[in-house]
């Protein structure tokens, strides 16, 4: 799921505007940031949080950090291999 | 349902974005693999936040499934 600061209807506009998406895009605006800041990655200097992927397990246990360069896609293909490894 | 007239010059803009977004780099620059909170092998902070479409995400909800959680900086920019 994608997540974000923005508020719910701005992410409806967004993923509106991308043709629909097929996972959900979670509001993180209020309290401004509360889950950025749970998982560390809260940018306390500009409001946002970074750029950062997160994988997690079965049991709900975090597998994979990726905080990433802000104009940078992260590597869809390690992200997949990633889950592979956790499958089964 | 409310029809929306956008001025040609947002459209451009818009698509504009888009393909901005397309068009970043797909980079392997990782900036830290753990974060100020987390690192690998810690349970994931549960939490409840409302998606796009209305409906309530809770993490914990997806248990017996792999979550990938991207989070991202601004809707409507490359970041």
């Amino acid at each position: 799921m994608g997540i974000s600061c923005d508020t719910v209807y701005t992410l409806k506009d967004w993923a509106e505007h991308l043709g629909g998406v097929k996972y959900p895009f979670a509001s993180d605006f209020w309290p401004h940031g509360a889950v950025s800041r749970a998982y560390g990655v809260f940018n306390e200097e500009v409001g946002r949080p970074e750029r950062a992927i997160i994988v997690i397990d079965a049991a709900g246990i975090v597998r994979y950090i990726d905080v990433h360069q802000l104009r940078e896609v992260p590597d869809d293909e390690e992200i997949a291999q990633q889950l592979e490894k956790l499958e089964g | 349902m409310a029809v929306r007239v956008h001025s040609p010059a947002l459209i451009d803009r818009h698509l504009l974005v888009v393909y901005g977004w397309m068009a970043a780099p797909k980079g392997r620059n990782k900036i830290a693999t753990e974060t100020s909170t987390l690192k690998v092998g810690d349970a994931a902070p549960d939490f409840k936040l409302r998606a796009h479409d209305g409906t309530e995400v809770v993490l914990s909800s997806y248990r017996g499934k792999r979550v990938v959680l991207a989070f991202f900086a601004f809707a409507f920019t490359n970041t």
